[in-house]
């Protein structure tokens, strides 16, 4: 997935699983910018009676670096306040919450945000926003986008925020990916190990009908822009800023053993981070997952031997024989893919007006070009579908990032660094065969659409009519 | 872990590695700690009572981690911070002090 459970540890620990990073110019608002960081993976929306909330020791992050460095210079910072208001019920609700201060509303969430330097020093933007209840069904949230609309929440210095459950929109076929590089549309091809064929098919969207927990802010260009000041030429140096997501602990906990919260203390430490997808997901090898998550974009010199030579552009010619002869046959390191996740694109690679690049330092951040208006017409495939609004020059909800990936694993963008090089004719096929998320998105903030109550779900869509 | 009174906490000596979890004024020991990398803790003082400004806060809690009982090397965890500093004295007292 994009980064859900994509590491050991991390994935025992979904509240501080950051999953997806969206940024991009908001398209109703084309002079601020739309930063989405997801948490807690993979959410049945009939999970109760606990149902979802962020984690009260965790402290989440969204980092912007506006001068190239790899390092944070501007942080949003957001932690959270659990509290139960009807000590004497085992419910969530005891009745419909038809407003957020409904008193039949238990278990409530609020938070602090402030936005910092890197030294962690600055304002605190407002305390105690309330967050939304989770979508419990017609009786316990009867009315869903009024109570999140109403958590939709205005800012000093003409920011918003928003932090809540949203229905998961990151679309991605991971029972097929996770079998061995199955891409269903294409599976007639697999090798399958000497095993029965298996039959091409369209792919499945894994995380139907899943929530997630959205921390969404929207602010002026300016607030994230270097200097302060909304750039204008989109090739010009410092256009564009570098954005990742982290969570961290405290790093010394102590077990009361009395059902209460403990001690926490120490500084906090990173556990979990987010820039690019799919980077620690498909890149970094499952024994460094973890110690990813720790480190910092910084010190990605580390880590670029996986985006230079990667493993899955390696198996692709295993898994699909003869399918991809002239990306077997490519031995350089893989230039194109450690501009487009770890330096951006520089100007006159794609052309002469675009660019990513923040600079020489190799960090894996989702860089977000401020001087690029967003497109009257997105297309999924972002910059290789030609649209220069969507992935990699930030990330929209829509972008196809599981396609666009794919195919530049498999050699579609090594053109952009090598033109002796041609892309294999099956590169055009290579898809998990899911184009959407099948779901109604907001066209305002926070943009994500309303998550799936407990109620509408029927579970346990496992099909046996597929090969087991 | 049960409880240790100050003098039962400087009692006992050990070797090995160990984690000490020490909550509330009156089971802590009288660390001047100034920054990471200095031991102000000396053998002598560790009966000196604490002086006002000492104390923790309250419902502050401070957890002393011996990272390596050989150096010497002990982490404390206390509000936001991590103070690590290197006494051999110390640590082994800790680690008697779960014997």
């Amino acid at each position: 997935m994009s980064s859900h459970r994509e590491a050991p540890e991390i994935a025992k620990d979904p509240v501080a699983d950051s999953t997806d990073l969206y940024a991009f110019v908001s398209p109703d608002n084309p002079d601020t910018v739309t930063i989405i960081a997801n948490y807690i993976p993979l959410q049945a929306p009939d999970g109760g009676p606990n149902f979802y909330e962020f984690g009260d020791d965790v402290l989440y992050e969204i980092n912007i670096d506006n001068n190239g460095d790899g390092v944070a210079d501007i942080r949003y910072q957001f932690t959270f306040t659990s509290v139960n208001t009807i000590p004497s019920t085992f419910l969530y609700n005891d009745g419909p919450i038809t407003s957020l201060t409904s008193a039949s509303w238990n278990r409530r969430q609020t938070y602090t945000v402030a936005r910092v330097d890197n030294a962690r020093k600055g304002p605190v933007l407002a305390r105690n926003v309330p967050c939304p209840p989770c979508n419990i069904g017609p009786l316990s949230t009867p009315n869903y986008p009024a109570l999140a609309s109403a958590a939709v929440t205005p800012l000093p210095g003409g920011r918003t925020v928003f932090a809540g459950q949203r229905a998961e929109a990151f679309f991605v076929d991971l029972g097929a990916i996770f079998e061995l590089g199955v891409l269903r549309p294409i599976a007639n091809l697999h090798a399958t190990f000497g095993l029965p064929a298996l039959a091409a098919m369209p792919g499945v969207n894994s995380t139907a009908a899943v929530n997630v927990h959205s921390i969404a802010i929207q602010v002026p260009i300016t607030d994230i822009a270097y200097n302060g000041t909304a750039p204008t030429n989109p090739a010009a140096p410092k256009s564009s800023v570098g954005i990742w997501t982290t969570a961290s602990r405290r790093k010394a906990r102590v077990l009361n053993g009395n059902g209460d919260q403990g001690v926490e203390t120490g500084p906090y430490v990173q556990v979990s981070r987010l820039g690019n997808p799919l980077f620690n997901e498909v890149l970094v090898p499952l024994s460094q997952k973890d110690k990813w998550n720790s480190s910092y974009p910084e010190d990605d010199k580390n880590f670029v031997a996986g985006v230079a030579h990667p493993e899955l552009s390696s198996l692709l010619n295993v898994l699909y024989p003869g399918a991809f002869p002239n990306l077997a046959a490519y031995t350089a390191a893989r230039a194109d893919l450690e501009a487009i996740l770890l330096t951006g694109i520089p100007a006159g690679v794609v052309a002469a007006t675009f660019s990513t690049f923040t600079g020489t330092t190799q960090a894996d951040m989702l860089r977000l070009n401020l001087a690029i208006p967003p497109s009257s017409s997105p297309n999924p495939l972002g910059v290789i579908g030609g649209d220069v609004a969507g992935f990699p020059n930030g990330r929209r909800v829509t972008d196809d990032v599981v396609t666009i990936e794919l195919r530049a694993l498999a050699g579609a963008t090594i053109p952009l660094v090598d033109k002796t090089f041609t892309p294999d004719a099956a590169i055009a096929d290579v898809s998990d065969g899911v184009n959407g998320a099948g779901l109604a998105l907001l066209s305002n903030f926070p943009y994500l659409g309303t998550p799936y109550s407990g109620y509408s779900v029927t579970p346990g869509t496992a099909t046996t009519s597929l090969p087991a | 872990m049960e409880p240790v009174s100050r003098r039962q906490f400087f009692k006992h000596a050990g070797s090995a590695a160990a984690i000490a979890v020490v909550a509330g004024a009156a089971t802590v020991s009288p660390l001047g700690i100034a920054g990471a990398g200095a031991s102000k803790l000396a053998v002598h003082d560790h009966e000196a009572p604490l002086a006002p400004h000492e104390d923790l806060t309250t419902g502050e809690s401070l957890v002393a981690h011996v990272k390596n009982s050989r150096t010497g090397e002990i982490s404390l965890f206390i509000g936001q911070r991590e103070v690590t500093f290197h006494d051999r004295k110390v640590a082994a007292r800790l680690i008697r002090a779960t014997r």
